[in-house]
């Protein structure tokens, strides 16, 4: 089999130094090589400002020269910092294990980063939040619901401390979605050590037994660990519970089916459980 | 389609860049609103209504932030005769009428098409419309028309334009001329041409009116070949535009957006008595320069071109032709290529002759869309022309003189078909002819008729023809080349 590859976007926040020790778990069980991003978002460029609205001969020209010297400048300055940065995600996965690990700075937006470099990865690690929101820890990064949504990865949503994954905790409800996450953790090989807790909430054990019976045969056939819980109640609130009560250290669940207007009005259930779980989340599309 | 995210960036991420820009903006866009005005035969007001609502309605609705749309030189020109034949309302008809157009070509995607404009065709458009402008400020510059004293004074205003950012870059020189030439005029009591002479100035707010013109057959066919022409200038002049101001911010923007927003813009525009509009290069480059990168730059500059002539509409009617001239000039000067002249003698020959042919047909028919027209064409001719040479016929005959070869290298296609026929020699009396076109690629039916006739001539002469590797050769025909399906086809393609 090909070697399998993850793609970790870091930036200068907190969350970076967790993203890569959660890179380097993954590629350390499934032995995948390592992609470590960071992308600078290009601010608009601070021309000199001149006011004088007057446009000479040749005022075409002179503005594109003037304006792409003063950019080249930014440009120099931020790839310094830019590979500083990646340069101690760098050290720290190679202090992890021994790992192939490339290192890419890319200019632009995240989101369009994603798009464009996502073909490559298996999984796809980011931290909870940003550079920007960092202090601000009752709201989700803005970008990951963004990211979630134009990427078809599965994407793993780093938390503020590493732990090694040994009880993962999945959401499932029997449909089309939690069988592809089933399937997902069957062949990633990122769990073979992990125990997997399987936890539905909110439907009636007969209307769910037989999907729970398909996926523990799915999951033992590839010697992974299954157990099984049948909730009633508010899915948000039962499994941050289940997850607080016994010391889960990941929930994999689907992400974003409804549309986004919908999220718009009542807001996504998604959004809502990355923000109360207190841990870190991988979201299947 | 961007998300609501991005777009709200676009207003928000720059405001104070964005609203300093939207000012000087809104200056460079009055004069040019009552010359065009003054030029299509109506009151400055249909101008300056026109100009703040297709400012601030493409800042909401355009694909280009940071570009400056409003009333043009380029769509004004054409609507010279419509006017001047059936009068304003046929005018706000036709524009609403250009509108719905643009809206069509953006939604069926036209900005596509702009590849096909290439950058000869581009550099005489801008260089045809900066002449333009110039021309047509020489109505107020005519000596049997205005006192010897305009001359002066435009000069005047040139000198304080283009000097005082030598002094200080933070106030618009073109304001100060504005200012400093309006207050000469009326302390010295000069007698000069002033704005209000130009007719009325708008004293309140626009409102919406429907165009008062029967709604028949006949209506559509006086105003459709006008609106077609406004909407492809329109959309043209918006679209290099767009090109120019995504090089200068090193961004990239949706053509087909701006498409859509810029009929969206024509449209109510008529609907408050404005006319057409479009991108402006000369006022989109003073908005970058000053600062200008979001969409609040072109919505602040429509609005504050409004509030200033409503407000202070008494003293702009004070304001003298020539300041407002002074500023034309430097618009057209700017707007020019400069380096396209300079270009001219290291250039290929066929992208000067591309250059100036776009150039000489916009100012003999005062129609950009004919003179691109052009432009596109004759590079389409030269392309041809240049790949016609991508082709060779090796022949070769047996030693008894009876089997002869023509093996065909390169490109069959109209423009190589007569060189094909002339490669046979139809004389010869041979027994047995083969075409080996193992090498060659057929894109079109002239070849495939031009390979017929050649077969039939020889075999008239007595030969007995056979073509080889026309499977190969015909794989180009098709008019959708799936190379992109197999990896190495391009590669087969160009070396079989």
């Amino acid at each position: 089999m090909e070697n399998k590859t993850i793609i970790a976007f870091i930036d200068d926040s907190k969350y970076s130094e967790i993203v890569c020790e959660y890179a380097a778990w993954l590629a350390l069980e499934s032995k995948s090589k390592i992609k470590v991003y960071h992308v600078i978002d290009k601010k608009i460029p601070r021309a000199k400002q001149d006011l004088s609205g007057a446009i000479n001969l040749g005022a075409k020209t002179k503005l594109l020269s003037n304006l792409s010297e003063v950019d080249a400048e930014d440009a120099k300055k931020l790839h310094l910092i830019g590979w500083s940065i990646l340069e101690k995600a760098n050290q720290k996965i190679q202090s992890l294990g021994d790992l192939e690990v490339e290192t890419r700075l890319r200019t632009g937006d995240i989101a369009e980063a994603l798009k464009v470099k996502e073909g490559l990865a298996d999984v796809v690690v980011i931290g909870k939040r940003g550079e920007i929101k960092q202090d601000n820890d009752s709201k989700l990064g803005l970008n990951i619901e963004r990211l979630v949504r134009s990427s078809k990865k599965p994407i793993f949503i780093a938390n503020r401390k590493f732990v090694t994954v040994k009880k993962v905790l999945v959401a499932f409800d029997g449909s089309p979605s939690a069988n592809r996450i089933v399937d997902f953790i069957s062949t990633c090989g990122f769990f073979h050590n992990a125990q997997v807790t399987l936890a539905s909430v909110g439907k009636p054990e007969k209307e769910i037994g037989d999907n729970f019976s398909e996926a523990k045969r799915v999951l033992n056939s590839q010697n992974i660990e299954v157990s099984i819980e049948s909730l009633s109640g508010d899915p948000k609130l039962e499994l941050s519970k289940l997850a607080k009560d016994h010391n889960f250290d990941l929930l994999i669940m689907g992400a974003y089916g409804h549309s986004k207007i919908r999220s718009y009005i009542v807001g996504s259930t998604t959004t809502r459980l990355i923000n109360t779980v207190r841990l870190p989340v991988l979201l299947i599309r | 389609m961007i998300s609501f995210r991005e777009y709200k960036e676009q207003w928000t991420s720059n405001i104070k860049g964005d609203v300093l820009s939207g000012l000087v903006v809104a200056l460079a866009l009055i004069p040019e609103a009552i010359a065009f005005s003054v030029i299509a035969g109506v009151d400055p007001k249909v101008g300056l209504f026109a100009s703040f609502s297709i400012a601030v309605l493409v800042a909401i609705t355009g694909g280009r932030p940071g570009m400056i749309s409003a009333a043009t030189a380029a769509t004004a020109v054409l609507m010279v005769t419509l006017v001047k034949e059936y009068g304003l309302q046929y005018l706000l008809a036709a524009t609403i009428l250009a509108g719905i157009l643009q809206i069509a070509a953006g939604i069926v995607k036209i900005g596509y098409l702009m590849r096909f404009v290439s950058r000869s065709v581009i550099t005489g458009f801008v260089n045809a419309l900066a002449i333009l402008i110039f021309l047509a400020q020489l109505p107020e510059l005519d000596p049997s028309n205005v006192p010897p004293l305009t001359f002066f004074i435009v000069g005047l205003g040139l000198a304080i334009i283009y000097l005082l950012p030598y002094i200080t870059t933070s106030v618009p020189s073109p304001l100060v001329n504005i200012i400093l030439l309006t207050i000469l005029t009326i302390a010295l009591d000069l007698d000069l041409r002033t704005v209000g002479d130009m007719g009325n100035l708008p004293d309140t707010l626009p409102i919406f009116l429907i165009p008062d013109i029967p709604i028949s057959f006949e209506t559509l066919k006086i105003i459709f070949p006008y609106s077609v022409a406004v909407a492809t200038v329109g959309l043209l002049e918006s679209l290099l535009t767009q090109q120019i101001v995504d090089d200068f911010t090193d961004t990239k923007s949706d053509r087909n957006q701006e498409c859509i927003g810029q009929g969206i813009a024509n449209t109510a525009t008529g609907f408050i008595g404005g006319m057409a509009g479009c991108a402006m290069i000369g006022q989109s480059i003073i908005n970058i320069k000053s600062g200008g990168r979001g969409r609040l730059s072109s919505f602040i500059a429509g609005l504050f071109l409004l509030i200033l002539v409503v407000l202070l509409g008494d003293l702009v009617a004070k304001v003298p032709m020539a300041a407002l001239v002074a500023i034309m000039i430097m618009v057209s000067i700017g707007t020019f290529s400069w380096s396209s002249i300079k270009n001219l003698k290291d250039h290929p020959r066929s992208s000067s002759i591309v250059m100036l042919a776009t150039v000489f047909f916009v100012i003999y028919t005062h129609n950009l869309a004919i003179g691109v027209l052009v432009g596109v064409l004759l590079e389409g001719i030269f392309f041809a022309w240049k790949i016609s040479q991508l082709f060779e016929v090796s022949t070769s005959v047996t030693p008894d003189g009876k089997h002869r070869t023509y093996v065909i290298k390169g490109q069959m296609f109209f423009a190589s078909s007569e060189n094909f026929m002339q490669s046979f020699d139809f004389k010869e009396a041979v027994e047995t002819v083969t075409i080996d076109l193992g090498e060659a690629h057929i894109w079109d039916i002239s070849s495939i008729s031009a390979l017929d006739l050649a077969i039939i001539k020889l075999r008239r002469e007595g030969a007995d023809v056979k073509v080889i590797g026309l499977n190969e050769a015909s794989k180009t025909l098709v008019d959708r080349l799936s190379v992109h399906d197999k990896k190495d086809a391009l590669d087969k393609m160009l070396v079989h």
